[in-house]
């Protein structure tokens, strides 16, 4: 028991190396290894104009190999390192969020808040 | 949590989950006994602590109907130890976190961070992998020793000023 069919994890995938992999599509800071810009408190923000679409897509990507599961409110990503993402629609700050967190040597965690063009920090809801 | 307690000397039949892949790890497992196929999922709430929002994982439990199994069982994540063993007690294990600013608290919460299955051979736990992702673990303990059992990993940061503490008990459900 505990192994079948059906779509479990893709050989050597791992959500380090899609972060690597999408480093160069959405806005990365080589410097903190984290995606977006800082915004309030410890959460990092990606600017879009239909940051609903964005979120979604980056989660998309971001969980590729991973086995994704619905959630309440979302869905989460796990890896077979234990490494997830964490997608919601709505937070409370009003948008979409995704929350990454990377086990290992290497390991960070953070979240990252999706807002319309036009963002400025210090400017949130 | 009550419907755990319920389960106390029937008789376990099997651990299973629409996710639960090798790694014993995902938001939702089944617990099926004689008597009842009971849920355990992995929550997230948004919680405000200073200026920050906190996702805060918590376990719930529902009672759910056989029919949820048939997918478990088609992608085999279904696993078997303690298949048959009589369920002796359940015990859940509560974390109460605190946290204090330059010494003066300001920050509590508390929660059942896991579920404890005790049979003869020794104990099925299942815990919150994360206080802050709704994600939950699966292990096999020989004993439940509250400093052998897992730790629940969280994003609680501190620093020089803001400190956390997590406080651990064990409380047993009654039958």
């Amino acid at each position: 028991m505990g192994s079948g069919t059906g779509g479990g994890f893709s050989g050597g995938a791992s959500l380090a190396a899609n972060v690597a992999k999408l480093a160069g599509k959405y806005e990365f800071n080589k410097l903190s290894g984290k995606f977006g810009v800082s915004g309030e408190g410890k959460s990092r923000v990606i600017v879009s104009d239909n940051p609903t679409a964005t979120a979604q897509s980056f989660f998309k990507d971001l969980s590729a190999g991973g086995k994704v599961s619905e959630v309440s409110k979302g869905k989460i990503a796990i890896f077979s390192d234990k490494s997830t993402v964490f997608f919601r629609e709505t937070s409370s700050s009003g948008g979409p969020a995704v929350n990454i967190k990377l086990t290992g040597i290497k390991g960070q965690r953070y979240k990252i808040r999706f807002e319309p063009t036009g963002w400025t920090k210090g400017k949130d809801k | 949590m009550e419907l755990l307690g319920k389960q106390v000397g029937s008789s376990f039949s099997h651990l299973a989950g629409p996710t639960l892949w090798h790694h014993l790890t995902a938001p939702k497992v089944y617990i099926t006994t004689e008597k009842a196929v009971i849920e355990l999922e992995a929550n997230c709430e948004e919680m405000k602590f200073g200026e920050e929002w906190l996702d805060i994982s918590k376990i719930n439990v529902d009672e759910v109907d056989v029919s949820v199994l048939e997918d478990c069982f088609e992608n085999g994540n279904v696993y078997k130890k303690f298949s048959g063993q009589e369920i002796k007690s359940v015990s859940l294990v509560k974390d109460k976190i605190t946290g204090s600013l330059d010494r003066v608290p300001n920050f509590e919460y508390t929660c059942h961070s896991a579920v404890a299955i005790e049979f003869a051979e020794g104990y099925l736990l299942i815990s919150l992998e994360d206080h802050n992702l709704p994600m939950l673990s699966i292990t096999y303990q020989e004993n439940l020793d509250i400093e052998t059992l897992p730790q629940v990993s969280n994003e609680f940061e501190e620093d020089l000023n803001q400190h956390f503490n997590v406080h651990r008990e064990i409380e047993a459900l009654k039958r």
